[in-house]
């Protein structure tokens, strides 16, 4: 049974759409009042050239009607063609949506891990270091502007050997912290006043040694371990030199296709090309679930039953993970699925820096080249995408929550 | 509540680690070996081609890689822009007034479908579907190159007749040498006739047939595009085995793909990029002139009447002071004294820039009448072009150059597409624009920015407004001589008299940089930017 709420949103939800098509459709009239001469390029056509394209086009009859025609095409899968090259809108967009909807995939996927992970800590620590670090991380996360990340992770991460020069340095960082750490906690036990200074003087000292050496040795170890020839690629789906059989598009998702194939080689790449993009994407649904997950998770520690559990003699770590995470958890799924809808639609920068032939791509290719036909089907399953995933999250929470059936 | 760190936990925790270590690990190490390295040339572009067949596109980055593809009867050579025989082996002119040409066909050349390549091919390229509007509307053509076969809007082109298997006679409408070069442009590619006549505009935009060194093998919209080797190409079959165009639309992407081993080639590159670039040990950096330049013109029919004194004009000649404007282009531009590049027909380098002299400058200005100097305004364009990466930075010199013998400019910057049709309207008495060559001859140059026929309002390219008889008449001239050495005398002349006027004052020749991966060979920088990849081996292969 459905509440009252929810049913008013699904019955919103067909408004919504017609709206957002009616937006969509409004792009061309408005950016190309004369999309005749705009589609015959430099050069003039012939008036019967023109005469046939109005026709096609129906310009010659009313707005409402060409609305009309538009979302009858629509509804059939039928895009029109694009001006610039003179594809079938539709089949772009077979190829390329496929290719945003994995994406995001993976890295909603990455964000709920790490957002969680995250939340979770810095609630159990409330106050503490885990909790300070985590909720750093996760302003962070918010405010850096997206461009700048992924430009700052290819520097760093792309390119013959960064990546296993970057986890040394990583390992050796998170080393000395854990022995700063040590460090820190034995000072907080001493009495002494001299020994006690000279220990967190240490645990500082050790942070600093740390980054030294990570910094200027990461190279010289990680040849010396055999990662210099690790390599992230920094663009694209897959090793473009990949020849992919006949049959081999299945679904478009190459992941599932290789997998379908039995070709672990192009499973294995995609896997790799997909890595530095999902990261990126990731980090603003990371942290904005990382924060509700703090919250969530504060608000449900507090509650009389998780005191009981633990009075019940339950183990802090079980009392979290078997009591409190599944509550914590309703207001994350909402969350995540809201964020995966702006994910398909929103991966527009990300798509663009790291050459991901998506939704995202392709419509910035298509405004620059003022190919409107394009501009509008693309703009208009990245809206009607979120006000899908939307939809579903609604209902799943319904599902999910008793609560929210009557 | 207090949060106790457990075994059980630990153990979760490493057990965690372990499968992340276990992913990246078998992530990290795959990648490709270096053996197919010298089979597969990946060249990296800005943005994706629109359609592949040669008539239906003028869109820079679709004649990139139709220039892998097709061939056309007369290819360019790329050192001296002199005429080179392609599909047609020879080429002779059937009267003296230059109004017919024979062309022999080259024998035995192949289609990529297998179909051959003759005479009727060729008749059927230009007639039907560069020529006739009753068979492009048959067949849904979109035709935006036949403007490269006309002049001042009309057609050059009359006919073209098969007279033997592999022999046409071409009849144009009047004499016009021009002719020959515009047939070497991409307009003139042939398409297979038995892929045009069996498939329609569409089919063929997105599925090249041609008879050039590379197969169109697959098209990834938006990503790549692969072709082939032809291993039957008539001018010898290419020493590798595929090459693939991708688009990176990000220059620092493409930059970084490059450093990354994903590409062998690229072009767009910023010019603070270019230290990063040659430091990289694996990459030979390739600059060259490009057939463009950038000028300051003056408006002598403007209403002020101030530059209708050519001692006006003289006098900012020698107001600026040029390598303080080549400066701005961090070494990607040459000073120009003349319009005209270099490596054209009847290049003038005898021409010296006038010397930045402000004294000189002053007295003219004096002598003119203007002791004082003047007010007057420079328009530029806000956003950068092939020829001026940094609009506002050249206007801003100039602007200060100007004044320092008293010429008080006034900077009105407007965007492109309102710039351009303003000065062509003469609404300038300054103005900063750039010309690139749409076909390589000169007469493209000189004739398109100086002769009077183009001074027209509204659709001028002479934006100078500059009206010389004696110029006139060697630019005329210079489109029916078909003797070369005469020809190249009028032109030369023709600049020195340019150099004398001063409609304009020639600023910049830009050059293009491209990167190329160490290990590959046998580049040759094309002027106009069309690479012919096939010249390219890994190693000393050749």
């Amino acid at each position: 049974m459905l509440s009252t709420g929810l049913r008013s949103k699904l019955i919103a939800l067909p408004v919504t759409l017609i709206g957002v098509s009616i937006l969509c459709f409004l792009v061309m009239p408005l950016a190309a009042p004369d999309p005749v001469s705009a589609r015959s390029g430099k050069w003039a056509q012939t008036e019967e050239q023109k005469r046939m394209l109005v026709e096609r086009l129906h310009l010659d009859e009313s707005l409402a009607t060409q609305y009309f025609e538009y979302m009858k095409g629509a509804l059939t899968g039928d895009f029109g063609e694009s001006w610039a090259t003179g594809r079938d809108v539709a089949s772009d967009l077979g190829k390329c949506f496929p290719a945003t909807i994995e994406l995001a995939v993976c890295a909603t996927f990455i964000a709920i891990i790490l957002g969680v992970i995250a939340g979770v800590l810095s609630a159990a620590y409330r106050g503490g270091l885990p909790d300070i670090v985590s909720m750093l991380i996760a302003l962070i996360g918010v405010s850096l502007p997206i461009f700048w990340l992924a430009v700052i992770f290819k520097n760093s991460f792309a390119g013959r050997g960064m990546i296993g020069q970057r986890i040394v340095l990583m390992l050796v960082l998170l080393a000395s912290i854990v022995l700063a750490g040590v460090c820190y906690l034995e000072a907080k036990k001493r009495r002494g006043r001299i020994t006690k200074f000279a220990l967190i003087l240490g645990s500082i000292a050790i942070v600093f040694v740390g980054l030294y050496v990570g910094i200027s040795y990461q190279g010289a170890i990680s040849d010396a371990i055999g990662l210099s020839n690790w390599r992230l690629p920094s663009q694209g789906r897959t090793d473009i030199r990949t020849f992919f059989p006949e049959g081999f598009r299945v679904t478009g998702f190459l992941t599932v296709d290789s997998i379908i194939a039995g070709r672990s080689d192009i499973f294995f790449d995609a896997i790799r090309h997909l890595i530095l993009p999902s990261i990126a994407l990731a980090t603003i649904p990371m942290a904005v679930i990382a924060r509700l997950t703090r919250s969530s998770m504060i608000e449900v520690i507090g509650q009389d039953y998780i005191t009981s559990a633990r009075a019940k003699g339950l183990s802090r770590f079980k009392v979290i993970t078997k009591h409190a995470l599944k509550n914590t958890l309703l207001p994350v799924i909402t969350i995540s699925g809201t964020q995966f809808g702006y994910l398909l639609g929103g991966a527009v920068l990300t798509e663009t820096i790291f050459s991901w032939p998506g939704l995202g791509q392709f419509t910035v290719d298509a405004v620059l080249g003022s190919d409107y036909e394009c501009v509008r089907a693309g703009v208009l399953l990245m809206a009607t995408s979120f006000v899908v995933v939307n939809a579903i999250v609604d209902v799943s929470y319904s599902l999910v929550d008793p609560r929210q059936r009557k | 509540m207090e949060f106790r760190v457990t075994q059980a936990m630990l153990h979760k925790c490493f057990f965690v680690f372990v499968i992340f270590a276990a992913v990246v690990t078998s992530a990290g190490c795959g990648g490709c070996g270096p053996g197919d390295r010298a089979g597969t040339l990946i060249v990296g572009r800005g943005a994706d081609s629109d359609k592949l067949d040669p008539v239906q596109t003028d869109s820079g980055e679709a004649v990139k890689v139709m220039y892998s593809i097709y061939d056309g009867l007369i290819r360019l050579n790329e050192k001296d822009l002199s005429l080179e025989p392609a599909l047609a082996t020879s080429w002779e002119k059937l009267d003296d007034s230059g109004l017919r040409w024979r062309f022999t066909l080259r024998e035995g050349v192949k289609f990529h479908d297998g179909s051959y390549f003759n005479a009727e091919a060729v008749r059927y390229n230009f007639e039907e579907r560069l020529m006739n509007a009753d068979y492009q509307q048959r067949k849904g053509l979109h035709v935006l190159t036949a403007a490269q076969f006309q002049d001042n809007e009309e057609n050059i082109l009359k006919s073209v007749e098969v007279t033997g298997e592999y022999e046409v006679v071409f009849t144009l409408h009047r004499s016009f040498v021009p002719f020959l070069t515009m047939l070497s442009g991409y307009a003139g590619f042939i398409v297979s006739k038995d892929a045009a006549e069996e498939h329609d505009g569409a089919w063929l935009a997105q599925n090249p047939v041609g008879t050039g060194p590379f197969i169109f093998e697959s098209w990834s919209p938006g990503d790549s595009i692969t072709l082939q080797a032809n291993k039957d190409y008539w001018g010898g079959a290419p020493k590798f085995d595929r090459l693939i165009f991708q688009s990176i639309d990000d220059n620092m992407a493409r930059l970084i793909a490059f450093e990354n081993e994903e590409l062998d080639f690229f072009d767009g590159i910023d010019n603070q990029n270019m230290p990063r670039l040659r430091e990289n040990e694996n990459c030979q950096v390739e600059q060259s002139e490009i057939l463009a330049v950038l000028y300051l013109a003056m408006n002598v029919q403007h209403e002020s009447g101030i530059f209708s004194n050519p001692k006006v004009r003289e006098a900012v000649a020698h107001a600026l002071d040029k390598p303080r404007i080549v400066e701005l282009y961090g070494g990607n531009a040459i000073e120009s004294a003349t319009p005209l590049p270099s490596s054209f027909v009847g290049f003038n380098d005898t021409l010296k820039s006038h010397e930045h002299d402000v004294a000189k400058a002053k007295a003219l200005l004096a002598e003119a009448g203007y002791p004082e100097g003047f007010e007057t305004t420079l328009l530029y364009m806000t956003e950068p072009r092939f020829y001026i990466p940094d609009p506002r930075a050249v206007a801003e010199r100039i602007r200060s150059q100007l004044e320092e013998v008293g010429i008080r400019a006034k900077l009105e910057a407007n965007p492109f597409n309102t710039h351009l049709p303003k000065v062509r309207n003469g609404e300038h008495q300054m103005c900063l624009l750039g010309w690139g060559a749409d076909y390589p001859d000169t007469d493209n140059f000189l004739y398109t920015l100086f002769h009077s026929a183009n001074a027209v309002k509204g659709s001028a390219n002479n934006v100078s407004f500059i009206s010389d008889q004696a110029l006139d008449s060697m630019l005329s001239d210079a489109r029916f001589e078909t003797d070369v050495e005469k020809r190249a005398k009028l032109y030369f002349d023709a600049q020195a008299r340019i150099h004398e006027l001063v409609p304009v004052v020639p600023l910049i020749f830009p050059k293009e940089t491209v990167a190329v991966r160490v290990g590959w060979n046998g580049f040759i920088f094309h002027p106009q930017v069309h690479y012919r990849f096939e010249d390219l081996y890994y190693g000393d292969s050749k």
